[in-house]
């Protein structure tokens, strides 16, 4: 079912996490590229509901500046 | 027994609503007593809307990623508290009028969130050494999959050739030495057979 090209299921799915935390640097770093822009969902293989978390994650972290907008 | 059930689950459902969660970065350049004074505002604030501080972070003076207000730091605080929804929109205007705060950020809580320190939060320096290592080596691998094996292959070969060598020169140095330095063996020699003699 998971869309990835390694049919590798979304690794927050294998959790079961409901929320993604923006202070969680160390679990927002793989999906931050090196430019820190948001990797895309068929790069990471997240699936489309923690993706939107994902994502919000990352802009929050980045107001608070825990997480550059651009390196 | 269906309205006792409802209540509950009423107001189990307010208290995850009524939970929010502040990070505050005040200015670096503060002394202590300024940055107590700050922080004690802030508590005041909350517990006079009738708001209840559950927990509180202190992540104390951070970089920044990038510049807020002329600062490269901040000092990071985290407050988790219960509010009024109708009050949060004062206490936030607040906090912007407030200039000794560089920036905030109110956040509902989420449902069964659980508080984690920062040292579990934030990224090691082995972490960041793996997270390069991996960028790299997921380009190296896509475009050059192949020689990087036949490197691993070529190592130990290079390995066993080395100590030969090394073998062949301690020989030839140790058929060297003797004859340079024989007159000092044979004090030190001598030395060491006096001493023993005593010994035993």
């Amino acid at each position: 079912m998971s869309k990835n090209k390694y049919n590798k299921p979304c690794a927050f799915c294998e959790e079961k996490s409901g929320y993604v935390d923006y202070k969680n640097i160390k679990l927002l770093n793989p999906y931050v590229t090196k430019y820190s822009k948001i990797v895309p969902r068929y790069y990471s293989g997240s699936c489309l509901r923690h993706q939107k978390m994902i994502a919000r994650a990352v802009k929050r972290a980045r107001f608070v500046a825990l997480v550059p907008f651009v390196k | 027994m269906v309205p006792k059930t409802a209540e509950t689950s009423t107001q189990s459902e307010l208290d995850e609503v009524n939970k929010y969660e502040l990070m505050v970065i005040l200015n670096p350049e503060m002394s202590d007593t300024d940055t107590e004074k700050e922080l004690s505002e802030i508590r005041k604030h909350i517990k006079d809307a009738d708001g209840e501080i559950y927990h509180e972070d202190n992540w104390n003076i951070r970089n920044l990623a990038y510049r807020i207000k002329k600062q490269d730091k901040g000092y990071y605080v985290i407050f988790y508290f219960t509010f009024d929804p109708l009050k949060i929109k004062d206490f936030e205007k607040s906090l912007f009028l407030n200039q000794k705060v560089l920036r905030h950020l109110v956040i509902k809580s989420p449902k069964g969130y659980v508080i984690k320190p920062l040292s579990e939060l934030e990224l090691t320096e082995e972490d960041k050494k793996k997270s390069r290592l991996a960028r790299e080596t997921e380009g190296r691998n896509k475009k050059f999959g192949a020689p990087r094996k036949t490197i691993v292959k070529t190592e130990p070969a290079k390995a066993p050739t080395k100590p030969e060598k090394e073998d062949v020169k301690k020989e030839t140095k140790k058929e060297v030495k003797p004859t340079m330095d024989i007159s000092d063996l044979d004090s030190k020699l001598d030395s060491i057979l006096e001493d023993s003699d005593l010994k035993l």
